[in-house]
């Protein structure tokens, strides 16, 4: 048992470490992603919430389409929910290479001139195919940073003894101990959501990861004919005709589905003979996320058959755990506890990385050398914790800041949010790690406490009025920015001092001069 | 129906941290023998497994023990605040 234990925590140490970066930006903008339509509101400040039933939003965005996208081949409307005040319509002519028009409307059916802004939808995607480079590397790299979480916390769990003799230690200013107890509290307190979130994640795209047994019993896309199945597909009459009313198909459909509305409606050939409507049941309110879709004839509004995910047990049971792991399901008081998990795993990652470098610092600093590794291992800490951070708040303020009419407005802000990380990085290059540290987490308390003045001060629809108005996702996001602001703040200012005590240990001379780089120049 | 079932996961971990030798000087002022501590133990998990039952009843169908990791979780780090706040206190006295 005993060497058991030790060959599970050297391999924790090391499973964590290797890919704990990574780990922590999956998780950070992963958990940002449980209120992914709640910061596209937020980003979004001209689309205001005009409350309209799924038939009366679906009845404005068929009215606008007619009017602005007549000879389109096909129409997609996603129509609003509770989460979404929005209706988004997309069209397109059906020539090959001709991207999709897309356009924002609002409860009254009318186009908003919403900013350009891919909002949490840019961060829910990064937390699996990352940016910059192909989306299916990135989930190859994603899935394999999972896999070393997964085998992470089964040894961690495996090895620490005092998880439950330690269970509430919480130290102060006591070095690794400290690290320890904030490591291994992060990481039991929310244990069954950080297996859960780290398996269901892997299953999310497991025929990437294992198409094995697909492609052994399968020839070309027959597993996916039969997992994924669709709607058949028509062709156009080239006959016009008049369209029957939508919002009574929406309605029929609720009716269907015991009072569940459509999410999206795809509209084949809209104004021919063969016009067809097919909606896709709302996956709000179930944890399984492969939902039906109900096809209507476009012209009678009759429903003309019904697509159904297949009833087989491997299929259902991906589907609970892929809707396990998204929480779209989730109350707006299970998705605060969906994301006060993710906090914690994010806290877990980041207190084990600086436990690494708290464990190796004395230990290394008395053989007088440089370790390559150590500086790396530090440096990469700076950058994942503390620019990450940073860098989420640029993004957000850049959605404030940047001129609205700016080309490429979207990508700015997506570019705005690695700017400001790489800059953090360069900065934790440059200067020694005691002194990097509470300089960028200074930096990146500044970054959020903007966020709110400049929202208060480019928009309407600052802290003041969103409060008075009741406005709760502004309110909330806001006030979000404030706790971050005031979260790496404290950060900051908690590591200025442990790193303004170590260097008065060390005028006293009880270390060796030699120490490390930064040694010589904080002193 | 949530608070209660979250209240009793606060009042659970409560019990199964004053249930501890290791804190009891600090939480409770004072240490336990080993039958109360025992008492403790066996209280805090008897109420920590009642929240399950409540949250099982009141949470929308199926979702019972998704909200019940939520509602540990939040019992368990209020658990530590007030053990902090109680590590304060008698450290000023």
């Amino acid at each position: 048992m005993k060497t058991l234990r030790r060959a599970m925590a050297e391999f924790h140490t090391w499973t964590g470490l290797l890919l704990g970066w990574l780990m922590f930006a999956m998780f950070t903008t992963g958990t940002s992603a449980y209120f992914l339509h709640e910061i596209t509101r937020w980003m979004e400040p001209e689309v205001v919430d005009v409350a309209s039933s799924p038939s009366d939003a679906a009845n404005r965005a068929v009215a606008y389409l007619e009017r602005n996208a007549p000879q389109a081949a096909s129409w997609f409307i996603t129509l609003p929910d509770e989460r979404r005040v929005r209706t988004e319509v997309r069209w397109r002519s059906g020539e090959r290479g001709v991207p999709q028009e897309v356009r924002v409307l609002d409860g009254g059916g009318e186009e908003v001139g919403a900013r350009e802004t891919k909002g949490g939808y840019f961060l829910y995607r990064f937390h699996f195919d990352l940016h910059f480079i192909p989306a299916l590397w990135a989930r190859f790299l994603v899935g394999i940073a999972a896999m070393f979480m997964l085998v992470s916390l089964i040894s961690g769990v495996l090895t620490h003894r005092a998880i439950f003799t330690r269970f509430f230690s919480l130290s102060w200013g006591k070095g690794v101990t400290s690290w320890f107890d904030a490591h291994n509290m992060t990481a039991v307190f929310a244990l069954p959501f950080f297996l859960m979130i780290t398996y269901t994640g892997l299953v999310t795209l497991a025929y990437l990861y294992m198409p094995f047994g697909g492609m052994a019993n399968f020839t070309d896309g027959g597993y996916f004919a039969l997992a994924y199945p669709r709607p058949p597909t028509t062709e156009a009459a080239g006959e016009a005709a008049s369209m029957a009313e939508i919002g009574a198909m929406v309605s029929d459909a609720q009716a269907i589905w015991g009072g569940v509305p459509p999410e999206t409606l795809d509209i084949r050939h809209p104004g021919d003979r063969n016009a067809v409507v097919h909606a896709r049941r709302s996956r709000a309110g179930s944890i399984g996320t492969r939902m039906p879709t109900l096809s209507f004839s476009g012209v009678t509004g009759e429903p003309v058959g019904e697509v159904v995910r297949p009833y087989h047990g491997p299929l259902q049971a991906e589907s609970v755990l892929v809707g396990l792991h998204a929480g779209r399901f989730a109350s707006v008081g299970l998705r605060w506890l969906y994301f006060l998990s993710g906090v914690l795993g994010m806290a877990m990652i980041g207190t084990g990385l600086v436990q690494w470098t708290a464990r190796r610092r004395r230990r290394l600093a008395s053989d007088g050398r440089r370790h390559v590794g150590f500086w790396i291992v530090e440096r990469l800490n700076v950058v994942t914790i503390a620019g990450l951070g940073a860098g989420l708040g640029g993004y957000f303020l850049a959605n404030r800041l940047l001129p609205l009419e700016l080309p490429k407005r979207a990508e700015w802000e997506v570019h705005s949010l690695f700017i400001v990380w790489a800059a953090v990085g360069v900065w934790a290059l440059v200067r020694p790690a005691r002194r990097a540290w509470p300089e960028t987490l200074a930096l990146a308390s500044a970054i959020y406490a903007a966020v709110p003045v400049a929202n208060a001060f480019t928009t309407d629809r600052g802290l003041a009025s969103s409060l008075a108005s009741g406005d709760g996702v502004f309110v909330a996001f806001d006030v979000m920015m404030l706790l971050l602001g005031g979260a790496y703040g404290v950060a900051a200012l908690v590591s200025s001092r442990s790193a303004r005590s170590k260097v008065s240990i060390r005028a006293r001379g009880q270390r060796p001069a030699a120490e490390l780089p930064s040694a010589a120049e904080a002193s | 129906m949530t608070g209660a079932a979250l209240a009793l996961c606060v009042a659970g971990f409560m019990g199964l941290c004053a249930s501890m030798k290791r804190h009891q000087p600090s939480f409770l002022g004072r240490r336990l023998g080993a039958g109360a501590s025992m008492a403790l133990r066996i209280a805090g998990f008897f109420t920590l497994g009642a929240a399950l039952v409540i949250d099982l009843l009141a949470a929308p169908v199926g979702q019972g023990a998704i909200y019940w990791c939520g509602h540990l979780t939040v019992g368990a780090i209020l658990t530590v605040f007030a053990l902090e706040v109680r590590k304060r206190a008698s450290a000023k006295r």
